[in-house]
């Protein structure tokens, strides 16, 4: 006898399938950053993904408005089937600081694009030691789109990701 | 939400966004004209010692749908390594720096002495040395730019150039049309956030 196999269904499905985005969604994850006095700053505006137009709700905001000495989490929220949300904690004793960034890689072949790649990369930094000894260190966790993830301190293993290599 | 920012070719007389080489577009063709399209005007495989160059190619990223982003560390690189007798370089190239392929100081002058070897000395594109593409990206705008913006490049352009060297197995005096399998994988890339 064979056992069937069934999708379960998500009880927090992703945004997409809410009907809030048009699909595919814009983006695997969207960024959210949890401030050290509980509050919490997304990618997208809730009130206006509640309310908005289609086109009011891709209306996004950018890391560059994310205040920076606040951040106490970064969270990734899934947006699309099978992934997964991310948490990723910053050691405030340490006064890490937070990364986000997504890497994006097109392929040219026969000179026409046959393939992207899209990492989405969250992590944290922090200066270690003090004068002439300062040294900033960073930790980075990368997350393809197929739900592998990769987490290194050495931002070029990110950079290598989707390249092919000889040896 | 990320931009949609595609690798798009430019030319002409003032900067312009030419074909869209994404989505089926018109191929990425190393020919020696201001245009993908040419095919009359093969790199020529030289028939003895030497290089010879395509017209300059500029390649840079084209936002067609804008997020407030900022786009970082664009890069190029190879996919996998060129057969043996091509190679492909790339200089950094402001937009406010540009001149038209063929022309003034981008013109490639042909080397006559020396193949394009893995120890050769990269031409200068439009006055600026360049760097030979392989594998390890090559970071050609850090800074790059807003992606806030509509229909419009971000950052520097990256100007390459296709080269043949008397090393190609094809033989002294073949055409050479880069822009097939013989050219293997470009790959472009960026940071936003």
């Amino acid at each position: 006898m064979t056992t069937p196999t069934t999708i379960p269904t998500p009880i927090f499905p992703p945004l997409s399938d809410m009907g809030l985005f048009p699909l595919p969604a814009p983006d695997a994850w969207m960024w959210r950053f949890h401030y050290t006095d509980g509050t919490a700053f997304s990618e997208f505006d809730p009130q206006v993904l509640d309310a908005g137009t289609p086109q009011e709700r891709l209306a996004s905001h950018g890391f560059a408005e994310v205040d920076i000495a606040r951040v106490a989490a970064i969270e990734l929220v899934a947006m699309r089937h099978g992934l997964t949300d991310h948490l990723l904690l910053l050691d405030d004793a340490a006064q890490e600081r937070p990364i986000f960034f997504r890497h994006t890689k097109q392929f040219l072949a026969d000179g026409v694009v046959l393939q992207r790649l899209r990492v989405t990369v969250i992590g944290a930094q922090r200066t270690s030691g003090t004068g002439k000894r300062a040294r900033n260190l960073a930790r980075y966790t990368a997350f393809l789109e197929n739900g592998v993830s990769i987490s290194t301190t050495d931002p070029q293993q990110i950079y290598r990701i989707g390249l092919n290599y000889a040896s | 939400m990320a931009a949609t920012a595609n690798i798009e070719y430019f030319n002409g007389v003032a900067l312009t966004a030419a074909n869209d080489i994404e989505n089926g577009g018109t191929k990425l063709r190393y020919n020696k004209s201001d245009d993908l399209t040419t095919s009359t005007t093969p790199v020529v495989t030289p028939s003895s010692a030497g290089t010879n160059y395509s017209f300059v190619k500029y390649l840079g990223m084209y936002v067609t749908v804008p997020a407030p982003t900022i786009l970082t560390n664009l890069s190029i690189a190879l996919g996998n390594a060129l057969t043996t007798g091509f190679a492909i370089f790339a200089a950094a190239i402001a937009a406010g720096s540009y001149v038209q392929a063929g022309t003034s100081t981008a013109v490639m002058t042909d080397n006559a002495t020396t193949d394009v070897t893995a120890a050769g000395t990269p031409p200068n594109i439009v006055g600026v040395g360049a760097t030979r593409l392989s594998t390890t990206p090559t970071v050609y705008d850090a800074t790059g730019g807003s992606a806030n913006v509509t229909n419009q490049l971000v950052g520097k352009l990256a100007a390459t150039v296709g080269a043949v060297g008397n090393s190609y197995v094809g033989g002294g005096g073949n055409v050479f049309v880069a822009g097939t399998s013989n050219a293997s994988q470009i790959v472009v890339a960026y940071d936003e956030a």
